[in-house]
C-alpha cells in the first residue's frame, strides 16, 4: 500500500514540478524528494506519530534531501523543496478552513484552521532545522559526485 | 589622500577616484596592479551596478524565490562588482536599496513587486548567472550580465501540451494521495485538463487574480459534478481536493510562516494575507457552484 503511495506521490510531484517550471533536467530529482517526504509522513503517521510530528520529520527529511539533491545537481535548493513539500503542504486544509467559514459551520472552521496553521507551522520548524545543517556536510557527502 | 578601510596600502591611482566605495574592489586590484606596474582597470558606473543586482533581485522576487535569497543574491552581485557599503531591504512585494557613504554620493532604487507565479526555472537561471557574476566579477562588462539576466527574465515556460497533461495527472495523483477512490481519480484526470485549458486562457488578459480564482474553483466543481452525474467517481469532496491542488495556496502558508521564523514578519504577512485572501476565493467559488448544483438536482449539498 505505501508502495502505490510512493509511486503515486512521485509522478504527482513530477507534474507538479513541471506546472512549477523547474528545468526539465530536475524533474526526477524534484518527485524523488516529493515521494520520499510522503511516505516518511505515511509511516510517521502509521507509527501512531502525531500529524505535527509527521509533518516535522518528513520536512526534516525533505530540506535534508533537497539540500543533498542541490548540492549534487548544482541548483538552488528552493528548486527541489517547493516541489518536494508539495505534497504536505496544507492546500486541502486552508480550503475547507475557508469553505466552512463561509458555510456558517464555525467550528468546524476554526478546527480546521487551526490544524492548517500547525501543519503549516511544523513543516517550516522541520524545513528550518533542516536549514540549520551547515553545507559542509552536503559537500563532504557529496564528495564523490562524478564530474559533469 | 581619501582611502578606505578596505584597501590597507597606500596607492598612486587611488587619489584620482571619485566614488569609494564602488572603487573598492577594482581599487585593491587597482593597487596590485600599480605596485606591479600593470594597468588601470575600468571604470564602473555605481548606477549601472545597483540596478543590475536589483535586477537580478527582481527578477527572482517575481518568481518566487525566498525573501533571505532575493537579499543574498543582491549583496552577492554588489559585492562581487565591488561594492561594500550596501544597505538591501527586500519585502515579497519590493525591493529597496541604497548603496554608498559619506565620500561618495549615494545611489538608491526602489522597485515594485508585484506577487506572481512560481516559476523555477527562472530562479536556476538567475542563481547560476550570480555564480558566474562572484567568479568573474568586473572582468566582464555590465552589460553582458545584464542581457544575460534579461534572457532569463523570458525564459519561457514549458509547452502548452505538457502543462496540460501535467495538470490532469497531477491533480488526479494528490486526488489518490490525499483519499480519493481509482475512480474519483480517472475523473479528475478529466477535470485538470480543464482547469489547465482555462488558467491558460485566463493568463492571456491579464484579468484580477482573484475573480480567475473564484471562476475557477466554480469551473472545477462544476466539471466534477458533471463527471460524477456521468457516472464516473465516488465522492464529489474528494474529486475537489484533488482538482484544485495547482490553485490552493499551500505553499504560499508555508513561505509565510517560513519568513516569519527567518525574522521577515511584514514579508510573512504579505505572504499569509495572500495565501488567506486566495483560499476564500477558492471557497467562494466552489461554495456558490456547489449551491447552484444542490439547488439544479434537489440534491443535499456534499
Amino acid at each position: 500500500m505505501n508502495l502505490i503511495q510512493f509511486i503515486v506521490a512521485v509522478i504527482a510531484t513530477m507534474c507538479f514540478s513541471i506546472l512549477f517550471q523547474a528545468p526539465p533536467r530536475h524533474y526526477v530529482f524534484c518527485g524523488l524528494v516529493g515521494g520520499v517526504g510522503w511516505t516518511v509522513y505515511l509511516i510517521a503517521s502509521q507509527l501512531g506519530g502525531s500529524q505535527a510530528l509527521a509533518c516535522f520529520l518528513s520536512a526534516l527529511v525533505i530540506t535534508t534531501l533537497a539540500r543533498l539533491s542541490s548540492v549534487w545537481r548544482k541548483t538552488p535548493s528552493t528548486v527541489f523543496l517547493i516541489a518536494g513539500i508539495f505534497p504536505l503542504v496544507p492546500g486541502a486544509g486552508i480550503y475547507f478552513t475557508a469553505y466552512s467559514l463561509f458555510a456558517g459551520d464555525y467550528s468546524q472552521a476554526a478546527a480546521k484552521g487551526m490544524e492548517t496553521l500547525i501543519i503549516a507551522g511544523t513543516l517550516s520548524l522541520g524545513i528550518l532545522f533542516g536549514s540549520a545543517v551547515p553545507q559542509a556536510v552536503f559537500q563532504w557527502i557529496c564528495r564523490l559526485r562524478p564530474p559533469k | 589622500m581619501a582611502r578606505s578601510a578596505a584597501c590597507d596600502i597606500d596607492c598612486t591611482a587611488c587619489g584620482q577616484y571619485k566614488a569609494t566605495l564602488v572603487h573598492l574592489q577594482p581599487l585593491q586590484a587597482h593597487c596590485k596592479f600599480n605596485f606591479m606596474g600593470g594597468t588601470h582597470m575600468t571604470e564602473v558606473n555605481p548606477q549601472e551596478t545597483l540596478d543590475l543586482a536589483m535586477l537580478a533581485g527582481e527578477i527572482l522576487l517575481e518568481n518566487g524565490a525566498e525573501i533571505f535569497r532575493v537579499q543574498e543574491t543582491v549583496i552577492h552581485i554588489l559585492e562581487a562588482l565591488g561594492v561594500r557599503n550596501h544597505n538591501v531591504y527586500v519585502l515579497s512585494s519590493g525591493i529597496f536599496a541604497t548603496i554608498g557613504d559619506d565620500a561618495a554620493p549615494p545611489c538608491h532604487a526602489v522597485r515594485n513587486v508585484p506577487l506572481g507565479k512560481i516559476h523555477l526555472g527562472r530562479i536556476t537561471a538567475v542563481n547560476e548567472l550570480s555564480r558566474e557574476i562572484a567568479a568573474k566579477g568586473n572582468s566582464v562588462a555590465l552589460s553582458q550580465y545584464r542581457d544575460k539576466l534579461l534572457a532569463c527574465r523570458t525564459l519561457p515556460p514549458v509547452p502548452f501540451w505538457l502543462q496540460m497533461a501535467a495538470c490532469s495527472v497531477g491533480c488526479a495523483g494528490f486526488c489518490y494521495i490525499l483519499g480519493g477512490s481509482l475512480r474519483d481519480s480517472i475523473g479528475v484526470l478529466l477535470t485538470g485538463l480543464i482547469l489547465q485549458l482555462f488558467l491558460t486562457l485566463r493568463g492571456r488578459r491579464s484579468q484580477n487574480k482573484f475573480i480567475g480564482l473564484i471562476l475557477g474553483g466554480a469551473l472545477v466543481t462544476l466539471s466534477n459534478s458533471l463527471i460524477l452525474l456521468a457516472g464516473l467517481g465516488d465522492s464529489l469532496n474528494q474529486m475537489i481536493i484533488g482538482s484544485i491542488m495547482p490553485l490552493v495556496p499551500g505553499v504560499a502558508l508555508t513561505t509565510a510562516i517560513r519568513d516569519f521564523f527567518n525574522g521577515d514578519y511584514l514579508s510573512g504577512t504579505i505572504h499569509l494575507v495572500d495565501a488567506l485572501l486566495v483560499a476564500a476565493c477558492i471557497a467562494v467559488g466552489v461554495g456558490v457552484m456547489l449551491a447552484f448544483w444542490s439547488w439544479l438536482t434537489g440534491v443535499a449539498m456534499a
